[in-house]
């Protein structure tokens, strides 16, 4: 009895020394602390890396940050339709009835802001000069930070033409957590992005492929900065530099169909600056691809498919039927046993949604064999060129402007008599309008169009069918415009260029927890 | 330092204490062998299993089958004789060596033991805020879930059913949301042991014999940091001596979903809508007559008769040094929607061994396996939201039965996707095993110490298994895909403590002191691949990988606690309790928290001014205050990280994810709690309670101004105050020899405001705001003013009070709080002879909803739009005094968008369940040969009518867009052997 009372005692005793003698401290598994991110080069390595990934995560979904780097050029522009009406907040983008509630500008503004803190611990981590590795890394940090900024000005602030003193947003130089930046003029900001992105050009090396930030791409943005700021002969010379590197070269028309199916690293892409790389099948982010799911659905029904290319920007494209650009946009045709249908009054009749035909657009899709899989370009060498040639008609050097013109479209193999002179301008009246068809035209749905509108002061007109011709939305009138021989539909949306609403408003989010963020007029 | 010798103190005078103990030679009076037969009143039956206790000592016994105990005591002590549902007597030995007693049965329930956990009380002697259920107000229960028997029964506590998918459990809030980042769940504690992972709700209902929620500090703070939102005690049966005994249950259900005030438009109705809206003729689609040629109702395509059903059998019994419980149960849920369904086998062994009179062994052994099916995630287009919107226009199938894709032309609903085309060969399977293991040691060291082990190790593993065929839309783009993930959950857990009781001639003393130690672990990894040949389902079939993950997570806590409790008269009664703990989730300048508590109650009935007043059975009066933690964040949030769980180009990426704060620490609750228990012409009980229950140095996840760069970071910093009143009333209607009455009912209501945010800083959140000096649920929203009656445009308020039709240009504003005003239930038992009905209604008043569902002026046109209920009206014409603005194509100034227009009360009134039962009378000459106790035979009906004007389907429901609840009727039998 008393033999079994110490047993049992000394029993229970030894437990509670063991446990109480216990370290209760545990650490995570999946990543490293703080202090030890970024102090090694192997750590400022992966931390830079993990800008590029993060990039690449956010192209998964529809409300990422990077479908928000093509959103506002896109679907406010004339290039694009929508078949329907969504919840997505998208849907407000292309409607022009935006508000300063929507999770997709929050998503932009908050997740832009954090790759440009993300690239500013890093830069904060290097002085230059101490080793060439370390310049390239902070070099790429810099571009980073840049085109995020970028971006960022485009979307909340008005263009640059329209007047420097404008509000931008808020410029971050440095990792700050306590800071409640107020707005940088427009003006600031593209002073900022002109001595970042020259630092970072000179920083950089031309080693790296397009998957990275590189001295290249960092100039060819720095070409976009400057056409912007119409500094057309810095933006020519930033843009020269780039051509002159000799590392890129425009692909031939029978490879440009199929462009954006090769890998960024391919030589077929050969024109590719700056893309965020995904390895398939690896990065497929299959049927809810950010960018690509919303204009393209698969045969096998991946991608949702409900935006397809405009009426206007097709019967422009359609204009040359060998241009090979046409490709980009599929109709969906209703064919049954083989045979393509046609309707009573001739016309084609197409797969409809909501009485809407289909004409997807594949620039994101089909990477390497995938259905979705996509690496979006961010900065494109015909890019290079047609900053170049726009800041050369702006110089009034209209051949040089047209030389670059016909090249791009004898390339996508347009024939001669699609040429133009500065005797035969087609039906246009400036080399300048020229150029700004031929940009849209190359550059269609790649995040361009409505910023080169409203920045060259020209209104929008959207005169062809689609659910932004609603009673309700801005700038709607059901009246005039032409009547749509398809679907029956009348109306037009004409937005100025001189529009409140050219813009987005600063999510009131962040209004909240930074007060001296002002807002756009509305 | 100082911290390390301040642990190094407490364990050595742990250590200490029960080294004197085990010295300590324990001189015992003259011992006297006391026999004796303990008798029901009422019946004169001998009753076996009555507690038979020393008073002031832990040592006992238990009478035997034929009502006979035996006892070794000193002469002078005295007895005690308790036993469930009879009132319980204090007898003094002196000296005898027989003593029979005779027990009257007890209609109030005074005596009941309430399990606190850590002590088991009776309920004459709770000083603190506690209510407990038994085994008969648990048998209602039709699910797995034993939580769902708490719903209005106790005042202060809320169960959500959040949602009414096979197999989901509810969540339980205890006197309101005083936790804005940390989680708001109480803590679970089985069997006397802090709950891990996945055990609560691995808990078969017929298994419990008791749950009890422990409301105020007195109560919890022996639970320390991790008791804040109080503590839910479920304790399992145990076998009794006698004979052993055979329960069989069976029942089986049918149930269908509950659809509310939720009508939605056919064919025509929708047409003639589209037909009348603002320029009608702009949308291509919906002029074409012939969408009307279908009329489907996807309600009904989406959801069928749902049935339930349960089979459960146990057996228990023992004798005097050992007694068993075992159980085995099978359940199954088909949900109301279709393609989802719920089954779960689980086993219980619970045994009690006293080798002799001072040591006792528990040994208990639960597991269960159940797989859920449900609709497949990871795919928007499921039949539950189809079920609501998609259009009527549409028809699932081809004229020749085939399922139609959705890609159709003439397919006008939003998703071009036909849910129902997916589902012929999708799955989405969860399976879940669960086990645990309990050893419980018990010691006396001496005639008024234990010591006492208890030791648990609970494991859960799970695995989803996802699998897309090619011939969907869902699998189609990686060629048919597989997605594998499994997870296991373990929980380690020793309990030690030391209880101490003595008693003297008018006052006792008892208490305990204790150390714990718990470990948990969560480990998991997922396997996505795609290329599967027709057929194949597994990993090993795919051809292409595409994204393999794991991670682990750990936390470990380790607690000191000690409680005293001084009782004097049996009218005065003083606790303190304390504990120190410990968690691996805290800072490491931060990482030990201290918690404790005093109470005090009074029984005034007691004393000598009251003794004479004999409508006065109980009068006592409760006091308590004291601190206790949440600890209820993630695993490392005080860590500062650079997460690498993504890559770049199949090379390591770090990306930033958290900023470290080494001074993280526990939230605090300070909580007072005042309390009155009466029990009056032994037919009225009631309790009172008012509380007020501020959490201090909140775990906040504050946001940073996007610009920062980083999302939040968590901080202790804010207040939030929760102050309430609780009533409870039990009523004793009518009593006669063949007719019952009782009557139960709760109210409560709690009133929250949050003092002190980081900053004065509001933390918005959707559609909410948290704000100071506001409840923590209120809606942040553009304020509506109304429909322009000239126009019909929508209006809203601007910040300075002015009217707007620009919805972007006003400003939101805080609105109402969804939190009610007051809440609870109604219980009514009826007993006729051999039948009884149990009626339970269950209400809530003042509560706030946000429903949009069906309404967006025709901003998203091809979605279906809800039938508008008495009120409610569209603007048509000017002059029009309407409630809604004009449907416009496109949508009217985004009108739809979020507003306080949305805003509706979701007070409700339900019949949340009844049962009429038939117990077949004892004396049936059948049931004696085939060796029948008893025989029980029930029908049960739950969420039966609902009163409200909630516009939706389910004002209960947190979320009226997830799963919705069923009306369910149950069929059942219940045998004793």
């Amino acid at each position: 009895m008393r033999q079994l009372k110490i047993v049992l005692t000394t029993a229970v005793l030894s437990l509670i020394l063991f446990f109480s003698s216990c370290d209760i401290a545990r650490s995570p598994y999946d990543g490293i602390p703080v202090d030890q991110a970024l102090s090694s080069v192997q750590g400022i390595e992966d931390v830079t890396r993990g800008n590029y990934a993060y990039l690449k995560d956010e192209t998964r979904s529809t409300y990422g940050l990077v479908m928000m780097l093509y959103q506002p050029g896109d679907y406010r522009s004339d290039d694009l339709m929508i078949s329907g009406t969504t919840s997505n907040r998208m849907m407000l983008t292309y409607n022009y009835l935006h508000n300063p509630n929507m999770p997709n500008t929050s998503n932009m503004w908050r997740r832009g802001y954090r790759l440009i803190y993300n690239a500013n611990t890093v830069i904060e981590a290097i002085t230059p000069g101490e080793s060439p590795d370390l310049d390239q890394l902070r070099g790429e940090n810099q571009f980073l930070r840049s085109l995020m900024t970028l971006h960022l000005v485009t979307a909340f602030g008005r263009p640059y033409s329209h007047g420097r003193d404008n509000l931008g947003v808020p410029i971050m130089r440095e990792p700050d957590l306590e800071a409640q930046p107020a707005r940088a003029t427009v003006g600031e900001v593209y002073d900022f992005l002109v001595q970042d992105l020259t630092e970072a050009a000179n920083l950089m090396g031309s080693e790296k492929s397009s998957a990275f930030g590189t001295k290249e791409a960092a100039l060819a943005l720095l070409s976009r900065v400057y056409l912007y700021m119409e500094e057309n002969q810095n933006a020519i010379s930033a843009a020269d530099q780039v051509i002159s590197s000799g590392r890129y070269e425009l692909v031939d028309g029978e490879t440009l169909p199929n462009y954006f199916t090769f890998s960024p690293v391919a030589d077929a892409r050969s024109e590719s600056i700056f893309a965020i790389r995904h390895v398939m099948p690896a990065d497929d982010h299959g049927r809810s691809h950010g960018v690509g799911s919303m204009i393209y659905r698969s045969p096998s029904g991946s991608g949702w498919g409900e935006n397809y290319a405009s009426k206007t920007y097709r019967d422009l494209i359609n204009k040359w039927p060998s241009d090979v650009r046409r490709q980009f946009v599929e109709p969906q045709y209703q064919i049954v046993n083989g045979d393509t249908l046609r309707r009573d009054d001739g016309l084609y009749q197409y797969v409809e949604r909501n009485g809407f035909p289909r004409f997807y657009v594949t620039k994101f899709c089909c990477q390497e064999g995938t259905e979705m899989g996509n690496s979006p370009e961010l900065i494109r060498y015909s890019e290079v060129y047609l900053n170049k040639a726009e800041a050369l008609a702006k110089l009034g050097q209209d051949q040089a402007a047209l030389d670059i013109v016909n090249m791009l479209r004898e390339r996508a193999q347009i024939p001669q008599a699609g040429m133009y002179s500065l005797s035969n301008l087609g039906d246009h009246d400036t080399v300048l309008d020229v150029v700004l068809e031929e940009r849209r035209l190359e550059l269609f749905m790649e995040g361009h169009r409505a910023h080169d509108l409203f920045r060259n002061k020209r209104d929008l007109f959207r005169d062809y069918p689609g659910t932004h011709l609603a009673p309700g939305n801005p700038g709607v009138d059901l009246s005039r415009g032409p009547v749509d021989p398809y679907t029956g539909i009348q109306g037009i949306q004409h937005i100025p260029w001189d529009h409140n609403r050219i813009i987005f408003q600063i999510p009131e989010e962040e209004i909240a927890l930074n007060p001296n963020l002002q807002q756009n007029p509305i | 330092m100082g911290k390390q010798i301040h642990s190094l103190l407490l364990r050595w005078g742990l250590s200490s204490v029960l080294l004197v103990l085990l010295l300590a030679t324990t001189t015992h009076a003259q011992l006297v062998t006391v026999t004796g037969t303990v008798t029901s009143t009422q019946t004169g039956e001998t009753l076996p299993g009555v507690n038979v206790s020393v008073v002031g000592q832990t040592q006992g016994t238990v009478t035997n089958l034929d009502g006979v105990y035996e006892i070794e005591v000193e002469g002078d002590a005295t007895l005690r004789f308790s036993y469930i549902g009879f009132v319980t007597q204090n007898i003094p030995v002196n000296d005898r060596e027989v003593i029979d007693v005779v027990l009257a049965e007890s209609v109030q329930n005074l005596d009941e033991l309430v399990v606190m956990g850590y002590t088991v009380v009776s309920k004459r002697e709770v000083s603190s805020s506690v209510v407990q259920v038994s085994e008969a107000d648990l048998q209602a229960i039709t699910t797995n879930d034993p939580t769902e028997a708490l719903e209005g029964q106790m005042a202060g506590v809320v169960v959500e059913q959040s949602s009414g998918r096979p197999g989901q459990n509810s969540n339980i809030l205890i006197r309101g949301t005083g936790s804005i980042s940390a989680s708001s769940s109480p803590l679970y504690v089985i069997d006397g042991v802090i709950a891990g992972a996945g055990e609560r709700d691995a808990v078969a209902p017929t298994d419990i014999e008791s749950i009890s929620v422990l409301k105020d500090a007195a109560a919890t703070a022996l639970y320390g940091s991790r008791a804040s939102n109080g503590v839910v005690v479920i304790t399992t049966k145990k076998g009794r001596a006698g004979d052993t005994r055979i329960t069989l249950r069976s029942s089986r259900g049918y149930s269908t979903t509950l659809e509310g005030n939720e009508e939605w438009m056919n064919s025509q109705e929708l047409y003639d809508f589209h037909q009348n809206m603002v320029s009608a003729e702009v949308g291509p689609f919906y002029n074409r007559s012939e969408v009307t040629q279908y009329n489907t109702n996807w309600r009904d395509v989406g959801f069928d008769t749902g049935i339930t059903q349960m089979y459960d059998a146990s057996v228990s019994g023992g004798d005097e040094s050992t007694t068993f419980f075992i159980s085995g149960n099978f359940f199954e849920e088909e949900g109301t929607n279709i393609g989802t369904n719920y089954e779960r086998i689980s086993g219980r062994v619970n045994v009690t061994h006293n080798f002799n009179e001072d040591l006792r062994v528990d040994a208990r052994v639960a597991g269960n396996y159940g797989v859920r099916d449900n609709v497949v995630t990871g795919n928007p287009y499921t039949i539950l939201t189809f079920s609501r919107r998609a259009l009527p226009w549409d028809t699932p199938y081809n004229e020749d039965g085939t399922v139609r894709t959705g890609t159709e032309s003439d397919w006008y609903s939003r998703d071009s996707e036909n849910p129902l085309h997916g589902m012929q060969w999708n799955t989405d399977i969860d399976k879940v095993s669960f086990y645990s293991a309990d050893l419980r040691l018990e010691y006396n060291l001496t005639n008024w110490a234990s010591i006492s082990s208890s030791n648990r190790y609970s494991q859960r593993d799970g695995r989803q298994e996802i699998f897309l065929d090619a011939r969907s839309a869902a699998g189609g783009g990686r060629n048919g895909s597989v997605e594998n993930e499994t997870d296991r959950s373990t929980s380690v857990l020793t309990s030690n403590l030391l209880s101490m009781n003595k008693g003297w001639a008018n006052s006792s003393l008892s208490g305990l002191v204790g150390f714990e130690y718990q470990e948990n672990r969560f480990e998991f990894t997922n396997f996505l691949g795609g290329g599967l040949a027709p057929g194949l389902t597994i990993a090993d079939a795919a051809a292409v990988p595409f994204d393999v993950g794991g991670d682990i997570g750990e936390s470990a806590f380790q607690s000191y606690l000690a409680q005293a409790e001084y009782e004097y008269m049996e009218k005065y009664i003083a606790t303190v309790s304390f504990r120190r703990d410990g968690s691996s989730r805290f800072g490491s300048e931060n990482r030990y928290g201290n918690f404790y508590s005093v109470g005090a109650s009074w029984v005034l009935s007691r004393e000598e001014f009251l003794a004479d007043i004999d409508a006065i059975d109980q009068l006592a009066l409760r006091a308590s205050y004291g601190t206790t933690g949440n600890a209820s964040i993630g695993n490392y949030e005080a860590q500062g990280l650079y997460s690498f769980t993504s890559n770049y180009i199949g090379t390591p990426a770090s990306f930033p994810s958290r900023v470290p704060n080494s001074n993280l620490t526990w939230e605090v609750a300070k909580t007072y709690n005042l309390g009155v228990d009466v029990a009056l012409y032994n037919r009225v009980n009631m309790s009172i309670d008012v509380y007020q229950r501020t959490n201090e140095d909140l775990l906040q996840n504050v946001t940073l101004p996007g610009t920062s760069g980083i999302d939040d970071r968590i901080l202790n910093v804010g207040s939030v105050e929760n102050k309430g009143i609780e009533l409870a009333i039990n009523t004793q209607n009518i009593q006669s020899r063949d007719f019952s009455w009782t009557t139960s009912f709760t109210l409560s209501a709690n009133k929250n405001r949050v003092k002190e945010l980081y900053d004065g800083q509001p933390i918005d959140n959707g559609d909410f705001r948290i704000e100071e000096g506001f409840d923590i649920n209120t809606f942040y929203l553009r304020k509506w003013y109304g429909v322009n009656s000239q126009t019909g445009a929508p209006q809203w308020v601007n910040a300075d009070g002015s009217i707007t039709e620009d919805y972007g240009a006003a400003a939101p504003q805080l609105a109402s709080a969804t939190t009610p005003d007051f809440r609870g239930g109604l219980r009514n038992r009826f007993q006729y002879k051999n039948f009884s009905l149990d009626t339970f209604f269950t209400y809530v008043s003042g509560s706030k909803g946000y429903y949009d569902t069906g309404i967006d002026f025709g901003a998203y046109l091809t979605t279906n739009y809800r039938k508008l209920r008495p009120g409610e009206s569209y603007w048509q014409q000017p002059g029009d005094e309407s409630h809604f603005p004009a449907n416009v194509v496109g949508g009217n100034n985004s009108g739809h968008l979020e507003s306080s227009l949305f805003i509706y009360d979701r007070s409700y009134i339900r019949l949340r369940s009844a049962r009429l039962s038939y117990t077949l009378p004892q004396d049936l000459s059948f049931m004696n040969a085939v060796g029948l106790r008893n025989a029980l035979l029930y029908v049960n009906g739950e969420n039966l009518v609902t009163f409200t004007d909630w516009p939706g389907r389910d004002p209960a429901a947190s979320d009226d867009s997830s799963y919705p609840l069923a009306r369910t009727f149950l069929f059942g039998i219940e045998l004793g052997f």
